[in-house]
Order: structure tokens, then C-alpha cells, then sequence
């Protein structure tokens, strides 16, 4: 197992699996320069493959996948990237070790797709609990790479899984260039026991949390056909997800006077019920858990109102913000709502550890100048509702690309 | 109406329509304490909406999670007035219940248990087995829901005779000592239900051995979920069990921690029933609405007991059905139910996860 020198520790007790690709990948390449043509054409192959692929068809977190790997949307964002970069040159730092996250399938895909972007060969330890969309990709992925134009993305990448037991994240962590650590601030605190070398970077993707901002005014104008399509852009941001991913809103503000937030209120959360009502796959389990958080809720917290619509969804009113909103949790449809006289109420309020503010009814770009203004230590991003899940190159305050490569300046 | 009068009837005696009104009328003026005693009580009683002095029925009493009290120490009487801490084994999760009794609470309880169970085997004490150790009950300190059980349980027998040792094997000469004496009278033997099948039968079968048991009335309490795991239904527990050992009397009740005393025994007929101290609504879990006659929901739990915390009306974690109403074969008057299982854990989504389970 011990590979090029360096650091490296010797590898004892793990039996690691193979998903994707080979052990090669660890023995560290020869670096890509930054959206190379040959990874763009390898994605957008992959692309067709998948949505021409009777099974991947079925998941519609690969198709979206799919779609953002296509080479129009890459090309685009390869061409902003380089722009910015102006006559600095950009090239992968070598070795990328990823641990994606056990619990959203595709999520590995795209980490390792960020670190082919940046240039890199890329080891991405999946979970050992094994999903049907992570099968699916891999079987396409080692298809593709059969062609002979394609053999280099199998020998500079990898998708494994191994026992915790073992000491292959040792290993890995050692001879690795990057580490890139999903599945928040538990597996972070876990995985750093393993040390890197001393010029190795590390992007921790650690556990956030998320809002959102509607403007009541804009709530009560909206369309019949308008509102139906915000609330069901608020469900895919939090339902789909049972509210537990990072960017998933929990609390919603309502900016406006007392009267205006009154009727946006019930008409915007009737909406969501009725969408919940159509498409949410409700529990006896999910319902217990959401119940029981709503009691605890009610004993913890002051001047609260409660409304419950069935047991699909609940709103906690606040009167007042707490300083530390990020205690604001709900889950399975259970949020919180207060309304705010002014955007510094809330973005004062917005620590470190808050993630994604996601607007309806109000410029992305006033929320950004306010959190520049106020220096607030939260919010690295702000999105319309509906786009809190579209992970992109820039997440969780990080230009992935940028953090995963090595600029080449010359004078 | 009062506890004490309940105390004077048959345990069974109450039509439905009448108990409900009974006991309705006993359980709201409980609450009413709790109101005023517990302000955690209070205030999930104030967020859900209902004033307890306008409440007529404990249908519309609200529920508290079972799982409240392995968060919160809910309790309405004093720090000083704590007789026993009461702790569910706790199998579900890693935390585990705490349930306050003053020394009243505690009695009524045991007296309770006895009323109901002693209706099911017969009025006399008699001679009893115990599949545990004696260790349960001799260390105060492990007060635990199963400690309890057997401690009133025991009560119902004359010296009784635990059988498992402290590692938990099967002592078979206490056993057939046991036998020899009181084997060819009414006796009774009580253990947990996977503790009867692990250390009892699956003991016996091992060691080949065949034991004349026919006077003997197994009582059991506990959850099913490990037989379950293993595919043992009720049905096939009482056949196993009665190949090894010629026990052919049966009743096995539903109880928890947070309920203690008013349990739901199961009659000669398999059905499991609600007694004047207690009963059960089973509720939709789309909207809490009542289930009916046959409809599958989440449990709630309503009883008269508990007095020194407000545990009279919970949510439990369990699914089941009432199976009927006053009209059992048995005789025996009330809801009668069937518990089916726990809530299945459902798979989380969502991108933080936990390191120790599943990475």
C-alpha cells in the first residue's frame, strides 16, 4: 500500500473497496491545470449517460446532477472563473481526499466532480452505507472510462469505502494534498485526529445553519399561481430534506408592518400545507419526533404561538428573536416565524455558523451589502427560496475551486 | 368519584360509556394539580389550548410525549416528598426516564397492579417463580422498571423463588426443587417475556430438558421487539413454551415506566384490556384524530395513577388497535387492544450526520 514518499504512514487492518476507479489514484499524478477541456468532455459524457440510462432516470437528484454537468453550464462557469483569475495561471494541488457525507447520496459526486474541475486526482471515501444512486453512477462512470480517451479519469480518481476501524484515513490523510471533510462538525472533530502534511490545505464543510427573509408586501401581492410556486420552492428547500440539511431554513422572517405579516403569514404557510398536504410522505415516526420537539418547545420558550396545521406542519410564532437564532431548530415541517422592523434586526443576529439566507421579495444584493456593512460574522450566501439546495463551486463561504488548486503568478 | 371507590369494583366492572365518564371526571381534577404544581405541565398545557377546568373528557386532555421525561424532570410535588426515582430500562435510546414518586403514588400503584393482575390468575397468593436473579431487586440503586415489576409482582406470591443465578443461567434445582414441593398446585412463575424465552426455554430445549408444569400460570410483561427480531409470535411463544414445560395458562400485559400500575393484561381470550384505571385512545397520526374500532395509530395512554408527576396522559412510541369494545368473550368490560410494535425508525436525510453510527 505505501506509495510516494513524504509522510506516509503504512497502512495496516483496513480492507478498503474499490466503487470506482483504482488504487493508482493515490500515487499522485501529474496536476491538471483548472477546467481542463478533457474534464469538461468526460463530464458532459457522463451527463448523456445519465440521463439516457433507464435507472439513473429514476432519481431526479441524478438528473440534476446530470444537468449541471453539462458541458454549457461548466464551459460557463470555466470562462467566469478564468476571468477572475486574470493572468493568473491556476493548476490542481495534486491528491484530493474527500469524506462525502453518509446521508445524501449524490453529494459524493459532486465533490469529487469539484476536485476534477480543480485540477486534481481525488480519493472520495464514501459511506458504507451503500445507495443505489452511488451504484448507479460508478457502473456509468467505469463504463465511460473504458473508452480510451477516457482511461485517465479512472487512474486519477477513485471512489472507495472502507471500516472505520481500519487506519485508511490515516493513510489517506497523509499522502493527500487537500482534505475535504463533509458530514459536519462530529466527522470534522474525528477526521482531523488523522494529521496532514505540512503544506496540505483542508475545506471543512461543518454543520450550519439556515433562514429565510420574506417580504410580507411582496407575499400579500403576489398571484394566486405566484404564491402556489413559493410555496412550493420553500417545500423543496426544507421538506425534501426533512429540514435537516445545512442550507434548509428554519426560521422565516417577515419583514413589513404587524398587519401585512399577519395576513402574508397564514396565507404563505396555508400554501405550504396544501403542498405538504399533496406530496409530503408524513410518518407515524417523523410525527412523534416533530411533536414531541414541539413540547419541549413549548415548555422552553416565552411568548410563543403555536399553530398547527394537522400534523404536516407547525409554526412556532416568536415574539421576540433570541441573540442565538441558530437554536431555532425545527424539523420534519416545524419552523419558526417572527417579524423584523429591519434587515440588521436579523443579520445581527447572524453568527458564524449561519450558512444560507434565502429571500423572497427582496434584493439578494441589499441583504449582501447589509451583511458587508454590518460585518457580520454569518451568511456566505443568499439565494431566492427554492435555490437553497443547488450546491454549486462557491458553498459554505468557500470558492471550492480556489481552495482545492495552486495559483502560478509570474512577474 | 374517587380512586378509593374505584378501589371497591371489579377492575373490569365499567361499561365504556360509563367509565369514561368516571374516570374523566378523576383524571381532569389530577391534571387540574398538576396544572398548579408543575409549571413545565403548565405550560404545554397552555400551548396546546385547553382549559382544564372546561374539559369533560380525557379525550380532550392534552398528550405529552413519553419521551418528555427522559428530558425534563417533571414532577409536582416537592424534593423532599420523593420516595423513588423511578427509571425505564430504557431499551430505545440511550437516555433514560425518570419518573418521581412520593410514597402514596408508589403504594397506589402496586395496589393497582395486583387489583388488575390478580383478576386474571385468581384472588389467593400463591406459591411463585421468578425467572430473574434476586440481584434486580436486592440493589436498591438499580431501581429500574424491571426491578419494579417483580419487586409488586413478587407480591403476589408466597416466598417467591428466583430461578436464574446471578450471570443469568438457569438454576434447574432450584427449579425442580420448586416443582417437587408446589408442582401439583396452582403456582405461578413471572418474568420478563425475552428473559422467559432466552434463560427459560431456550435453556431448557438446550439441555433436553421436558418439565411437567400443568398448574403453573405464566405471567409475563415487556416488550415483544427482540422476539419480533427473531420472528417469535405470541402464538408461537405459547406453543414453544408449552412443548418444554406444560405451561398452558398465559397472560402477558402492555406497561411502561411512565404508567406504572395500570397495566393492560391480557385475558384468556389474547386480548389485552383497559381497566377501570386506565385506558386507551389510539389516534391518526396525520392529525391526531381518534382512531376507530380496527384502525391502526399511535397509542395514547390516559390513567388515574400518576399523582406525583403529570404522566396521566401520554403519547406513547407505540402503534396499535382496539380490537373492541365491552364485548370480549371474556366477560371482561372496556377497550380491549392489540399492541403492535414500536414506530420504525425512519432513515434521516439531510447532510450533517452523526460520526459514531454511521460513518
Amino acid at each position: 500500500m505505501q506509495k510516494s514518499g513524504g509522510a506516509v504512514i503504512p497502512m495496516k487492518n483496513s480492507e478498503i473497496t474499490y466503487l470506482f476507479g483504482k488504487e493508482e489514484a493515490s500515487t499522485i499524478p501529474p496536476s491538471r491545470i483548472t477546467y481542463e477541456d478533457q474534464c469538461i468532455e468526460f463530464l458532459d459524457c457522463l451527463s448523456k449517460a445519465i440521463r439516457s440510462d433507464v435507472e439513473a432516470k429514476r432519481y431526479p437528484e441524478l438528473l440534476t446532477f446530470a444537468f449541471w454537468i453539462r458541458r454549457a453550464g461548466i464551459s460557463k462557469l470555466g470562462e467566469a472563473y478564468a476571468k477572475r483569475q486574470g493572468g493568473i495561471k491556476r493548476i490542481g494541488k495534486g491528491l484530493v481526499f474527500h469524506i462525502a457525507p453518509s446521508n445524501v447520496p449524490v453529494n459524493f459526486a459532486y465533490t469529487l466532480v469539484f476536485g476534477m474541475l480543480a485540477g486534481n486526482a481525488n480519493v472520495v471515501k464514501i459511506s458504507s452505507k451503500r445507495f443505489r444512486q452511488v451504484d448507479i453512477l460508478c457502473r456509468l462512470m467505469s463504463h465511460l472510462t473504458e473508452q480510451e480517451e477516457f482511461q485517465w479519469v479512472e487512474r486519477q480518481n477513485a471512489v472507495v469505502m472502507y471500516d472505520r476501524s481500519g487506519d485508511a484515513t490515516d493513510y489517506f490523510s497523509g499522502i493527500c494534498d487537500a482534505r475535504v471533510i463533509w458530514g459536519g462538525d462530529a466527522t470534522i472533530a474525528q477526521v482531523r485526529k488523522s494529521p496532514l502534511q505540512p503544506r496540505s490545505t483542508e475545506v471543512t464543510f461543518a454543520d450550519r445553519y439556515s433562514f429565510a427573509i420574506l417580504s410580507a408586501e411582496a407575499v400579500n401581492r403576489a398571484s394566486e399561481e405566484e404564491i402556489k410556486q413559493l410555496a412550493r420552492r420553500f417545500y423543496n428547500d426544507t421538506y425534501l430534506m426533512d429540514q435537516n440539511a445545512c442550507s434548509s431554513p428554519h426560521l422565516v422572517c417577515w419583514m413589513g408592518k404587524e398587519d401585512g405579516c399577519e395576513t402574508a403569514g397564514r396565507r404563505f404557510w396555508q400554501e405550504v400545507f396544501a403542498v405538504c398536504a399533496e406530496s409530503y410522505e408524513l410518518a407515524d415516526v417523523k410525527v412523534s419526533e416533530k411533536y414531541a420537539l414541539l413540547c419541549k418547545i413549548a415548555d422552553e420558550f416565552e411568548d410563543i404561538k403555536v399553530t398547527r396545521y394537522k400534523n404536516a406542519l407547525y409554526v412556532v410564532r416568536l415574539e421576540l428573536l433570541p441573540n442565538e437564532i441558530t437554536e431555532l431548530r425545527g424539523k420534519f415541517g416545524l419552523f419558526f416565524e417572527c417579524r423584523l422592523d429591519s434587515l440588521e434586526e436579523i443579520i445581527e443576529r447572524a453568527g458564524k455558523k449561519v450558512q444560507t439566507c434565502a429571500v423572497y421579495g427582496i434584493e439578494t444584493s441589499e441583504i449582501a451589502d447589509c451583511v458587508c456593512s454590518m460585518h457580520a460574522k454569518g451568511i456566505d450566501r443568499i439565494v431566492p427560496i427554492g435555490g437553497t439546495l443547488d450546491i454549486g463551486v462557491f458553498w459554505d463561504g468557500y470558492d471550492v475551486i480556489s481552495e482545492l488548486s495552486r495559483c502560478i503568478i509570474f512577474e | 368519584m374517587s380512586i378509593e371507590q374505584l378501589h371497591k369494583m371489579n377492575p373490569y366492572c365499567l361499561a365504556q360509556q360509563e367509565k369514561e365518564s368516571i374516570l374523566s371526571e378523576i383524571v381532569i381534577e389530577i391534571c387540574k394539580k398538576h396544572y398548579h404544581q408543575c409549571q413545565d405541565y403548565k405550560k404545554i398545557v397552555d400551548f396546546y389550548g385547553v382549559d382544564l377546568t372546561d374539559a369533560n373528557s380525557y379525550y380532550e386532555l392534552p398528550f405529552l410525549p413519553v419521551r418528555i421525561f427522559k428530558k425534563y424532570n417533571l414532577k409536582s410535588i416537592p424534593k423532599d416528598k420523593i420516595f423513588k426515582t423511578m427509571t425505564s430500562s430504557g431499551t430505545t435510546g440511550q437516555q433514560v426516564s425518570r419518573i418521581y414518586l412520593d410514597k402514596e403514588n408508589a403504594l397506589l400503584q402496586q395496589k393497582v397492579l395486583l387489583r388488575i393482575l390478580s383478576d386474571i390468575t385468581g384472588k389467593q397468593r400463591l406459591p411463585m417463580l421468578i425467572v430473574d436473579s434476586p440481584d434486580v431487586v436486592s440493589d436498591r440503586k438499580l431501581f429500574s422498571a424491571r426491578g419494579a415489576a417483580l419487586m409488586s409482582i413478587s407480591m403476589m406470591g408466597r416466598n417467591p423463588v428466583y430461578v436464574l443465578n446471578s450471570d443469568m443461567s438457569l438454576n434447574v434445582e432450584k427449579l425442580q426443587e420448586f416443582l417437587e414441593k408446589y408442582g401439583e398446585q396452582p403456582n405461578i412463575m413471572f418474568g420478563m417475556t425475552f428473559m422467559v424465552w432466552q434463560h427459560f426455554y431456550q435453556e431448557l430445549k438446550k439441555k433436553n430438558l421436558c418439565l411437567d408444569m400443568k398448574n403453573t400460570f405464566l405471567l409475563q410483561s415487556g416488550g415483544w421487539k427482540k422476539l419480533q427480531q427473531e420472528s417469535v409470535s405470541r402464538e408461537r411463544f405459547k406453543e414453544e413454551i408449552t412443548k418444554v414445560s406444560g405451561i398452558s395458562k398465559f397472560s402477558d400485559h402492555y406497561s411502561m415506566a411512565e404508567q406504572n400500575g395500570s397495566v393492560y393484561a391480557e385475558c384468556e381470550c389474547g386480548h389485552y384490556h383497559a381497566s377501570i384505571y386506565s385506558d386507551i385512545i389510539v389516534r391518526n397520526f396525520k392529525d391526531f384524530s381518534v382512531c376507530d374500532i380496527g384502525e391502526e395509530g399511535i397509542i395514547q395512554v390516559v390513567s388515574c395513577l400518576p399523582n406525583s408527576y403529570p404522566g396521566n396522559s401520554l403519547l406513547t412510541e407505540d402503534i396499535g388497535v382496539i380490537e373492541g369494545i365491552d364485548d370480549c368473550p371474556c366477560g371482561r368490560k372496556g377497550k380491549y387492544i392489540k399492541v403492535i410494535g414500536r414506530l420504525k425508525n425512519a432513515e434521516l436525510r439531510g447532510c450533517s450526520d452523526t460520526y459514531a453510527a454511521k460513518y
